[in-house]
């Protein structure tokens, strides 16, 4: 159970250096994360940091949508990397859905992800992205990865066959 | 109707307001998104390609968020192009369908159109296509709420 109380966002650490590499788009984001063991969280906690450059509305001032669903569907592709050391080629995204429930104000936002679903090609990913309380998302998502085993090891895809 | 790009256009056309919501809205001018055209209904916002939008060096495709932030302003911009004039507006959900990967290079160009305004909802569909592919990249739907409620109109 993750409790948004005792994030220390502080402690969050850039996503390891050969995401970044082979993600560029990680760094313009500027997103962290605090691995699946602080705090006892069960999985990793990633953070986007509040940035003037990633707001859409001025007057509220809100962050960007697209900003907001960007930082999710990184957040799932990582817990993705994460979960499988990134010894395969990257997820490929096949379809995303958002639903927006509150604006996403200007303080660092949370994300984290399950994976629903682990077929033999394709991963099921659920997203929720919230900023001061978990339990008042800022956004839910859902994401269909198509999963590609490295090359040559189709013995993968078949380990994970449900 | 006749696309016409931004930079041929005369000062008052139907063009301007997609150029000034570009301007206003942060994360577009931070990407570099920019109003590529009107045709009609449909607007098309522009994304250049940069390395900031790079999401697996590997394969030298574009990262899906810069598409989706693209798409959800396009769908944004479709929607303030089809009401009579300029009211606030929040997505309410958005899908997105990636139909094949985005390479890496060429500018992506999102059209978008609004094809139902209610007293409370507007909807948006889009098509993203990237230089050098005729075929789109990526579809979407979206829903949008209208901030202000309208009263009901006859019909």
């Amino acid at each position: 159970m993750i409790e948004p109380g005792h994030l220390k966002a502080e402690a969050a650490l850039p996503p390891p250096e050969q995401f970044c590499r082979r993600i560029p788009h990680l760094q313009h984001l500027g997103m962290r994360y605090l691995p699946a063991c602080v705090e006892n969280h069960s999985a990793p906690v990633f953070i986007l940091g509040f940035q003037d450059r990633l707001v859409g509305n001025t007057h509220l001032p809100a962050l960007h949508g697209g900003a907001v669903a960007s930082f999710m569907e990184n957040s799932a592709l990582l817990h993705l990397l994460m979960e499988q050391n990134g010894t395969s080629r990257l997820p490929k995204l096949i379809d995303f859905n958002i639903d927006y429930l509150r604006s996403a104000g200007p303080r660092d936002s949370f994300a984290c992800c399950e994976v629903a679903k682990l077929g033999s090609r394709v991963v099921l990913v659920h997203i929720r992205c919230w900023q001061r309380h978990f339990d008042r998302p800022a956004a839910l998502a859902r994401a269909h990865y198509l999963w590609e085993p490295v090359s040559g090891n189709t013995e993968l895809a078949e380990d994970i066959r449900p | 109707m006749s696309l016409i790009p931004s930079h041929e256009r005369p000062d008052g056309d139907p063009l301007r307001p997609i150029q000034r919501f570009c301007e206003v809205v942060t994360y577009c001018a931070t990407l570099g998104i920019y109003a590529y055209g009107v045709d009609g209904p449909k607007v098309c916002l522009a994304l250049p390609y940069c390395e900031d939008i790079l999401g697996d060096a590997d394969r030298q495709w574009i990262n899906t968020g810069a598409i989706t932030t693209l798409i959800d302003s396009a769908c944004g911009s479709a929607i303030l192009h089809a009401l009579p004039q300029y009211e606030a507006i929040a997505t309410l959900d958005l899908r997105v369908d990636y139909l094949r990967p985005a390479p890496a290079g060429g500018e992506m160009r999102c059209w978008a159109w609004c094809h139902r305004i209610t007293s409370n909802v507007a909807f948006a569909q889009s098509e993203v296509y990237v230089e050098g592919i005729d075929e789109p990249v990526a579809t979407s739907s979206a829903s949008f709420m209208r901030l202000k409620p309208q009263k009901r109109e006859a019909g």
